[in-house]
């Protein structure tokens, strides 16, 4: 999965941008791909609410962390069909819509939006899971958990839903 | 804008308060009227849409839409409001499970792999998941960093010893036990290997443990023995067994080293008890040294204690001799009298032992299940 292209919703994008983790993430996957509703949330909408986060993804963009990819119109005319079907906004629907034809994994926090990527065939994990795909892409343990911890508690993750991620991260050793 | 008017009554309390707030903001009544109608309009927005995405019925990024909020306010009022992230402990191992690349696009591998060592007869065959890179580019098995300590946990419980660093394998099986994984396609990781692989695997497993009459199914890892055991009983120290052959799953790496030891104690317990029957008090047993002539007159002379594990009378015994089996003569050689007890003799084709044994060699002695003798 290190070498695949990535999808990333905006909760993403902003969890890692809380964590200042874009650089860390850039190292242990293809540089994540934005559909344009994404990055209206996360960026134009961030900065217009007054989030310093947000800067850092535009940062991201700029350093090649990001890759920000286009819709045509009968795609974006599904996501909005999507969005509706399923009860999500149009960041999450893009980013479905974007996957299932360019074939590529999407990172996806929200339940539903996973729910809803997985059910069209899609492989969906969430920001959480990086900390398991590095250790996969070998990083050592000790920066693997220090990645899931820091973007557990830019997610507000449960400790219990951490501590078992740890765990799995731990198990990753080989 | 377009506006329009609405008439309300309101009772003389919530007007007297209207007319302190427009008091002390300087504004119109109606000003404010009106941005406390909106605030509140807001208010319940935000609310209701907070709600349906706490109930499931729609996603952080439509009740943002919904309340007219960025996804920052969002993600923020959820938290404010005590909503964690959405991940829950059930959603983690689907997320584990969705980086393997099986369940996504990524094909790899598929031609070198580490050929299966089996166990002679009554031999520990040691069952990993599926082989490393690393493993297979050395040639030998479990020889990652943590591979190296399984190794040197092994020797600790008398399975391995005297082995060659990097060749541990080589040695182990030279004592009379096998190798094997569940999986034979190498990855870089154990969960690259899918659902399908491994029940696929599992079934291969169980010809071969049929086949080969190992003593003991040893499970180097808990994801092994999850393929063909039983979910339900799946933990560290003796597992249900595999048709007649009784099964152990070590304790995982990581393992607490309390746990760890205890595991590796009940371990021991199995060996002495139902796979390796050592002379008295867990000794190593070893043959006489074995000389030149031993080998030219196809001989191996056994100290009195190693009788112990032979039958009391001469005839045939099954040995595996280094991993060979073969049958042997055997001769406990009684007639010394009551001062002098003679070695016992085990007798096979001079060219046989002649190929795995050298002089000035001492070989050690165990017994497997179905008395099988063992020389190492």
């Amino acid at each position: 999965m290190t070498g695949g292209e990535l999808a990333a919703d905006s909760s993403a994008l902003i969890y890692i941008a809380k964590a200042d983790a874009f650089s860390r993430v850039g190292a242990i996957v293809a540089p994540l791909t934005v559909m344009p509703a994404v990055w209206h949330e996360a960026v134009t909408e961030g900065r217009r609410s007054d989030y310093p986060d947000a800067a850092r993804i535009e940062a991201a963009n700029e350093d090649g962390w990001l890759h920000r990819a286009e819709l045509g119109a009968s795609r974006l005319a599904h996501a909005t069909t999507v969005a509706l079907e399923e009860g999500l906004g149009r960041g999450e629907s893009q980013v479905i819509v974007y996957a299932a034809a360019a074939e590529c994994g999407a990172i996806i926090d929200d339940r539903r939006a996973a729910r809803a990527a997985r059910a069209r065939g899609l492989v969906a994990f969430s920001t959480l899971a990086l900390g398991v795909l590095a250790r996969r892409a070998g990083l050592p343990l000790a920066q693997s958990l220090d990645l899931l911890r820091s973007l557990a508690v830019a997610a507000s993750a449960r400790t219990d839903v951490l501590e078992l991620y740890e765990r799995r991260v731990r198990e990753e050793y080989r | 804008m377009t506006t329009e008017q609405i008439n309300l009554r309101l009772d003389a309390e919530t007007v007297a308060a209207l007319e302190r707030l427009a008091d002390s903001e300087a504004l119109d009544r109606a000003v404010v009227v009106r941005r406390l109608l909106e605030d509140g309009i807001e208010r319940w927005q935000r609310s209701q849409a907070l709600t349906r995405y706490q109930r499931g019925e729609v996603s952080i990024g439509r009740a943002a839409e919904e309340a007219g909020i960025s996804i920052w306010e969002a993600l923020d009022l959820a938290r404010a409001t005590g909503i964690a992230h959405p991940a829950r402990l059930e959603d983690v191992d689907a997320d584990v499970k969705a980086l393997d690349p099986s369940a996504g696009h990524e094909e790899r591998d598929g031609g070198a792999t580490l050929a299966d060592m089996p166990p002679a007869p009554g031999g520990v065959l040691l069952v990993g998941i599926n082989p490393a890179h690393r493993s297979v580019a050395a040639g030998h098995y479990y020889q990652g960093a943590l591979g190296r300590r399984l190794w040197k946990r092994l020797e600790r419980l008398g399975l391995l010893v005297d082995p060659q660093p990097g060749a541990e394998d080589v040695t182990f099986a030279r004592m009379g036990n096998g190798l094997t994984d569940v999986v034979k396609r190498p990855t870089k990781t154990a969960g690259e290997v899918s659902a399908k692989e491994l029940e696929q695997g599992a079934a291969g497993l169980r010809v071969k443990i049929a086949r080969w009459h190992p003593g003991l199914v040893l499970f180097a890892f808990k994801q092994a023995a999850a393929s063909i055991l039983p979910r339900m009983e799946i933990k560290p120290g003796p597992g249900p067994p595999i048709g007649d052959v009784p099964t152990f799953l070590l304790s995982g790496p990581y393992a607490p080293a309390v746990q760890a030891a205890e595991v590796d104690r009940r371990l021991a317990e199995v060996l002495a008890a139902g796979i390796w029957a050592p002379a008295e008090d867990d000794q190593v047993v070893l043959t006489q040294r074995i000389t030149d002539r031993d080998i030219a007159a196809g001989r191996i002379r056994l100290p009195s204690p190693s009788k112990g594990l032979f039958p009391a009378a001469r005839g045939s015994v099954q040995i595996v001799l280094r991993g060979q089996r073969f049958e042997a003569g055997y001769d406990p050689r009684l007639g010394g009298g009551a001062t002098r007890e003679r070695s016992g003799v085990v007798s096979l084709r001079p060219s046989d032992l002649a190929a795995l044994v050298s002089a000035d060699e001492r070989l050690r002695v165990s017994r497997a299940r179905g008395g099988v003798i063992k020389l190492d």
